[in-house]
């Protein structure tokens, strides 16, 4: 590596609790409080209307808050936003989102059209994206080694990108919050956004 | 990406058969290859056109997304003077696959019969992930560097490319397989429909009358090389790889920018990495899926970049329909097609232009000697990636 990095933040995301560099550790309250599923406060958080945060995805949702929890939204300007890539290593990519899609295909069941370009990884990247301006690349990878960690695999296609000069920000996203359409255990989501 | 890479082979899968032949055949044939789906029943979509490979045998059970890839990549090293199961190569050798179904049409069939009680060979769970589909086309062929899975939407394909070229640039390979594959399944079929992004009547891209593209299925490869790694072992260079731009619209989850800003930027920026003009451009393989939304955001696009001086444009997804994560990967095997044999797609579906595009795609097949190529590849959540490829010998 020919230059230092700067790590500007970071955050993490767990089924339990929540906690950023720009946040203090937050806990949820159990499935029986799931606030990702509710499109008010999601609204409220992200300054949406509920209808435009109803018609995220959970892990839409979930990527957006881990974002914010890092602060870099505040840190960066406009021009720092359109050179700003999005990268994630995801093992379970929309699994979640695709199962609830399929479930909606059922002959008694009305299909789910608003949940369909979300059974797609990358769109929950570009709801991230379009949530804070992004403009950089977008990549969504599967995992290249079960035995590797993530955060190592996503941080060996991010730096390229801020070496090679195609992004002055990179915002590098490991692993998964949800396994199943309703949440799972013993997930994790962690966020760094990191720059030349 | 910065810096030219040696394309050594192609290969190809689509719903005009199997191989690069049977591609430009269909091309000059300047005619749709889309048809009724017949691999499996779907009482919501069984009417809409689709390009659907008719010809390929795939074992029950077996992966069909992965016997796409192998076939296309086994075209590919074929046509690189490569060995169909790589040796000692093998060990300086990426594979780089974009897709963005992986194992879904199995796991439609197994969730079925799981419904129904039927006993599910629970190996079929493990080829779901995407990536298990790179590792095995990687074992297949051998191929024991670098494996990336990337999955961008419709855009999968191409990025799998550019990302390969980056590979190849940092030395961190000799030999790259790079490409796109995906299947037909219903929850695609059910989902574009869903979305009412179907054409009925076929795919029209950039038409006054659109309304919606035709999926399609279908894997291509390319086989890239940096140049010393291709001359030492004298392999025949078919084209390069010039320059390549990844961009986000950052517009909204689903939808284009309606002005095509991210696209622009991803056009400006894939000419600025191979050091070339608008002026210098033969030919564009657009997107060009033929949703209202899509063809009007790109067609601006490529005004804004060439104002009154458009090169040929044409979309091929009238002819093989839009195969998703293969779609970019296959557009670039077309566009190779066009700088090696020397010929300019038309837009099949296409009759009348669109004021709001401002473009009119090339309509016919023509014969040409195109030597500067980009091809548009745009995905779901406001992902636009180009490519710019260059004819083997820059010319006059």
């Amino acid at each position: 590596m020919s230059a230092p990095l700067k790590l500007l933040g970071a955050a993490y995301l767990l089924p339990d609790r929540m906690g950023g560099s720009r946040c203090r550790e937050r806990e949820w309250d159990g499935p029986a409080d799931d606030r990702l599923a509710d499109p008010e406060l999601i609204g409220r958080w992200f300054a949406l209307d509920a209808a435009e945060a109803r018609r995220l995805d959970r892990t839409s949702r979930a990527l957006c808050l881990a974002a914010a929890a890092t602060g870099l939204p505040g840190l960066l300007g406009e021009a720092e936003r359109l050179e700003t890539a999005i990268v994630r290593v995801t093992a379970l990519g929309s699994y979640p989102t695709d199962l609830a899609f399929a479930e909606s295909l059922e002959p008694e069941s009305t299909v789910a059209a608003g949940l369909f370009p979300f059974t797609l990884p990358s769109t929950a990247l570009g709801a991230v994206a379009a949530r804070f301006g992004l403009g950089g690349p977008i990549i969504s990878l599967s995992p290249t080694a079960p035995e590797e960690p993530l955060e190592r695999q996503v941080f060996a296609a991010a730096v390229p990108l801020l070496l090679r000069g195609e992004a002055r920000v990179v915002v590098a996203i490991a692993g998964d919050f949800d396994g199943t359409p309703r949440g799972g255990p013993g997930l994790t989501l962690t966020v760094y956004g990191i720059a030349r | 990406m910065n810096g030219s890479i040696a394309i050594t082979g192609a290969g190809i899968v689509s719903a005009a058969g199997i191989g690069c032949d049977a591609a430009a055949a269909a091309l000059a044939a300047g005619r749709s290859f889309l048809g009724h789906l017949r691999r499996f029943a779907s009482p919501r979509c069984g009417a809409l056109p689709v390009g659907e490979v008719v010809e390929l045998d795939v074992a029950a059970g077996a992966s069909r997304v992965v016997a796409l890839a192998r076939t296309a990549a086994s075209e590919a090293l074929a046509s690189a003077g490569l060995p169909p199961v790589l040796g000692t190569r093998g060990d300086g050798t990426a594979l780089v696959l974009g897709t963005c179904v992986g194992g879904m049409p199995e796991s439609e069939v197994a969730l079925a019969r799981e419904r129904s009680g039927a006993p599910v060979d629970p190996g079929v769970w493990l080829r779901h992930e995407c990536g298990a589909a790179t590792a095995a086309v990687a074992r297949a062929i051998g191929a024991r560097g670098p494996r990336l899975t990337v999955s961008t939407a419709c855009s999968s394909g191409a990025q799998a490319i550019a990302l390969a070229g980056e590979l190849l640039a940092a030395g961190e390979c000799e030999l790259a397989l790079a490409g796109g594959a995906d299947a037909l399944c219903a929850l695609t079929l059910n989902g574009f429909a869903s979305l009412l992004a179907l054409d009925p009547a076929g795919c029209r891209p950039f038409d006054r009358e659109r309304r919606g593209t035709s999926l399609g299925e279908g894997a291509a490869f390319l086989a890239l090389e940096r140049e010393d790694s291709a001359r030492a072992r004298g392999a025949p260079v078919l084209a390069r790889l010039l320059g390549s731009a990844n961009t986000c619209d950052a517009y909204h989850p689903t939808a284009p920018d309606p002005e095509g800003a991210g696209a622009l930027r991803a056009l400006q920026r894939a000419l600025a990495a191979a050091g070339r003009e608008p002026a210098d451009v033969d030919y564009v393989n657009a997107h060009g899926t033929g949703t209202v939304e899509n063809d009007r955001a790109e067609g601006r696009a490529l005004a804004a970049l060439f104002r009154e001086r458009a090169p040929p444009i044409s979309s091929t997804k009238g002819t093989f329909g839009h195969a998703l994560g293969a779609a970019g990967a296959i557009e670039a095997v077309v566009a190779v097609l066009a700088l090696t044999r020397g010929f300019l797609p038309g837009t099949a579906g296409f009759t009348a232009a669109d004021p709001e595009c401002r473009i009119e795609p090339l309509r016919e097949f023509l014969r040409g000697r195109p030597r500067l190529t980009l091809s548009n590849s745009f995905g779901f959540g406001g992902n636009n990636t180009v490519l710019c490829l260059g004819a083997a010998e820059p010319g006059p």
